[in-house]
């Protein structure tokens, strides 16, 4: 018997039927991102491994790394914000700004995820590029929110800390604070509370500490947190609070939530940071944030933001959810005639009112 | 069911039962079911059970947004869960251990290129590149203290609670690799969706 040759590890067809799903979900948002005034954009898959360092240590650790057949480094791309930074810096200097992008595309990293063999996922977002901190982040929301709701994703919740938070708090209590840091985003309580017992921190700045990643919430968690604050001497957040002002007053009833304890996934986010949750699935269908000096780091100093989903896990949840996507009509089959050309007319008067018509093959 | 808790069987079963009921849960098996699912109606929780080794595997993927499981088999399996809590109790050690008439009395006696029989390949793995030894590692699935006895390894890596194994079958540990203890782990999503709930375990 012929040895039948498959996909590598964590690779996987589409056939038809999947592709028209993943169609269904690429329409939608890509109708989202355009009433929006997006613009679609693309990258090449294949980049030069120094694009790849510069852009994020986290990715470039999981990411492809292949050699050229001049023995250069190429990588493939691991996100498409990093290689869309690139492009900006590299053709986009003397546009008018802001620049609105819309992107669909496969990323490859060699543990896209630890739960799951995949090592190509789709990934669908945005970034809005050179607009700095401000109603730019609620349009960027905005948007998200839209994409959920006309995907009718059910009881999702989105997510979001800013990084001046932990800045201040890093800037308060040091180093121990990059160290509870630390333990958050290993997602280990354990230690998070065995750092806080071997401390010398007071007992009120313990206590601080315990009750910092319980506040998770809409409006009352912002109280909840200014109360907590008074637990601190001299800890001030004033500019944070005016900014996460406009957010509630749009997004309160919108299932945002912000949590004090969440960590960022990436290390280039230099603002609001967020991810998107639903109870139908085990994992984060999607993050974003604010990038004020990815850009930069290519040679244009432009401050942006974007966030970006996972068509694959956003399929999942549509499918838990019970959704019932649209099938393959079959055509008609018009048999074939001696004449041809007959045969084909036939065909394409169908095909002008639309219907769906083909020959008939034995 | 609001909660789902996912319960080894095996070592850790027993604790687990007693420290749910420490906080007023009472899981009961129902008619029509195979007694692999449990249920407290009052407090809305629903319990799975399920083997220790596969604990990590429901709370990562979501089925059981809580589990209760070995600090050396979140070592070993490294899953991408929440580690809430050192429930103090399934405590046992990690131990490298050879025949007790072994003419190897430290870890730097031993000689290159020994075997180790084990179940926690990873963690002996760790532990070879660690000291330094030079080892090839046999993964077996129970009755580890056999290969040794039987001249199929020269050492095993292997789980002791009381130690009363090891000295049955005349072995000795040399080394603590890990001391362990039930942990009590959560989904991060679920953590996040039902944190205030499962803030209370």
């Amino acid at each position: 018997m012929k040895k039948i040759l498959r996909n590598p590890k964590g690779s996987k067809d589409w056939l038809p039927d999947e592709v028209i799903k993943q169609d269904h979900v690429k329409n939608i948002l890509s109708s989202v991102f355009e009433l929006w005034g997006y613009r679609p954009i693309q990258t090449p898959i294949l980049i030069n491994w120094d694009t790849l360092q510069v852009g994020s240590n986290k990715l470039s650790d999981i990411a492809f790394k292949l050699i050229g057949q001049q023995g250069e480094l190429l990588g493939l791309r691991a996100d498409l914000t990093t290689p869309i930074a690139r492009v900006t810096a590299e053709r986009l200097q003397n546009q008018a700004l802001p620049f609105r992008f819309y992107y669909i595309g496969k990323v490859f990293r060699y543990h896209a995820r630890h739960t799951t063999n995949e090592r190509e996922l789709y990934q669908i977002g945005i970034e809005l590029i050179g607009a700095k901190e401000g109603a730019s982040d609620l349009e960027c929301l905005k948007i998200l929110i839209d994409s959920l709701e006309k995907l009718n994703i059910k009881d999702y919740l989105v997510l979001f800390n800013h990084t001046n938070i932990w800045n201040e708090l890093f800037n308060y209590f040091g180093d121990i604070a990059k160290d509870l840091y630390k333990a958050l985003s290993q997602k280990d309580f354990i230690r998070f509370n065995s750092i806080l017992e071997n401390s010398n921190l007071s007992k009120n700045e313990r206590s601080f500490w315990k009750t910092l990643v319980t506040i998770k919430g809409g409006k009352s968690a912002v109280q909840d947190f200014k109360n907590l604050l008074k637990k601190l001497k001299n800890f001030n957040l004033t500019k944070i609070f005016m900014y996460l002002n406009p957010v509630f007053e749009l997004f309160d009833k919108k299932n945002a939530e912000i949590d004090f304890s969440l960590t960022s996934d990436l290390d280039y986010y230099t603002g609001i940071y967020f991810e998107v949750l639903t109870p139908n699935l085990g994992r984060v269908i999607g993050s974003g944030g604010r990038y004020d000096l990815l850009i930069t780091k290519f040679g244009y100093d432009v401050p942006a933001i974007g966030f970006q989903l996972c068509v694959e896990d956003l399929l999942l949840v549509l499918e838990k959810q019970g959704k019932v996507f649209s099938t393959f009509k079959p055509p008609k089959l018009i048999p074939l005639n001696k004449n041809l050309k007959a045969t084909f007319n036939t065909i394409t008067k169908l095909h002008r009112q639309k219907k769906h018509a083909t020959l008939k093959l034995t | 069911m609001n909660i789902t808790i996912a319960i080894p069987k095996g070592f850790l079963h027993d604790g687990s039962y007693q420290y749910l009921a420490s906080l007023g849960i009472n899981l009961q098996i129902e008619k029509d079911n195979r007694a692999l699912m449990f249920y407290d109606r009052k407090n809305n929780i629903k319990g799975l059970l399920v083997r220790p080794n596969d604990v990590n595997a429901y709370v990562e993927h979501g089925s059981a947004d809580l589990g209760i499981v070995g600090l050396d088999l979140i070592k070993e399996q490294n899953p991408d869960v929440v580690k809430l809590k050192d429930l103090n109790f399934g405590n046992c050690k990690l131990v490298f251990a050879v025949k007790e008439d072994s003419k190897y009395k430290n870890i730097n006696d031993l000689p290159a290129n020994i075997t180790i029989a084990t179940k926690f390949t990873r963690l002996a793995n760790d532990f070879i590149n660690k000291t330094g030894i030079s080892a090839d590692i046999i993964k077996l699935y129970g009755s580890i203290e056999l290969a040794p006895i039987i001249k199929l390894s020269d050492a095993i890596i292997d789980l002791v609670a009381t130690g009363k194994t090891l000295t049955a079958n005349r072995l000795i540990s040399l080394e603590t690799i890990l001391e362990s203890s039930a942990i009590l782990i959560a989904n991060p999503v679920a953590f996040k969706i039902k944190k205030s709930k499962l803030l209370n375990f």
